[in-house]
């Protein structure tokens, strides 16, 4: 009798996924990154903007630079509420470094394998590491 | 999240950033982020209608609560959208969750507050 190969979906518990983009002060990307990473985001992707808001801080400061960095990631839901503590402890430290980060939600993608990628499969679902493992059994 | 927001996401040709910004003001917004980026437009249809489309582009991101979504997008389209020269177009994304937006005056205000009584 032959077996069948049940779609990836039902033979697997689905996280859903968040596109994350986090919006900070030029020079403050690179330490965002690191935190999305730690928190399991497969890729992050830096980009460089300009804010527009008129933003009195700067005005007394006499500097005219809004420049931003801007942060776009796809993560597991469940991730968030972490990223999102150490976010807002971040942004409340002082106007320089205040921030935006917001979560949209996913609607669907294509292929399984675009899923494992970006919902980091590798390490959600496997957290022996079989590196580790290799390293214990030498010990 | 207390009060929904939804992120404006507008194209614009490159420049005209102030046409999407100032209309969004008008209609209630704070402040924006402008990304920059290209546009790939579809060279047949720029032969045909005799028409340039700027390759260059801007998009601006907006953040604005639900309740002022519409109005937003709205004064967006009459102020950068494609019968300007910003020839822009806008849209509304959903969001879930977000950080660093005091959402609420008395949030803000128990928020600071707080952080009073910590000092």
């Amino acid at each position: 009798m032959e077996k069948t190969k049940l779609p990836y979906d039902q033979s697997h518990r689905i996280a859903p996924l968040v596109f994350v983009l986090v919006v900070v002060s030029k020079g403050q990307g690179s330490s965002v990154e690191t935190l999305l990473k730690k928190a399991g985001a497969y890729g992050v992707y830096s980009l460089h903007a300009k804010g527009t808001a008129p933003n009195d801080f700067y005005a007394v400061l006499g500097s005219g630079s809004l420049d931003k960095d801007v942060e776009i990631s796809v993560i597991r839901e469940d991730a968030w509420p972490g990223i999102k503590g150490v976010l807002q402890d971040r942004f409340s430290v002082s106007p320089l470094s205040a921030g935006i980060a917001f979560t949209v939600p996913l609607d669907s993608l294509a292929g399984v394998s675009i899923y494992k990628m970006l919902s980091n499969t590798r390490r959600f679902e496997h957290p022996v590491d079989p590196k580790k493992k290799r390293r214990k059994s030498r010990e | 999240m207390n009060k929904p927001f939804v992120a404006i996401i507008s194209i614009v040709n490159r420049g005209y950033t102030d046409l999407v910004m100032e209309a969004a003001k008008q209609a209630g917004a704070r402040g924006g982020t402008v990304l920059t980026g290209r546009g790939s437009g579809n060279k047949e249809a720029e032969a045909f209608f005799g028409i340039t489309v700027t390759p260059e582009k801007e998009i601006v991101l907006i953040l604005v609560p639900k309740a002022i979504s519409d109005a937003v997008l709205s004064a967006i389209n009459e102020g950068a959208g494609m019968n300007t020269k910003g020839m822009g177009i806008a849209f509304a994304l959903p969001v879930s969750d977000l950080v660093g937006i005091a959402q609420d005056e008395d949030e803000a205000e128990k928020a600071k507050e707080v952080k009073g009584e910590a000092a």
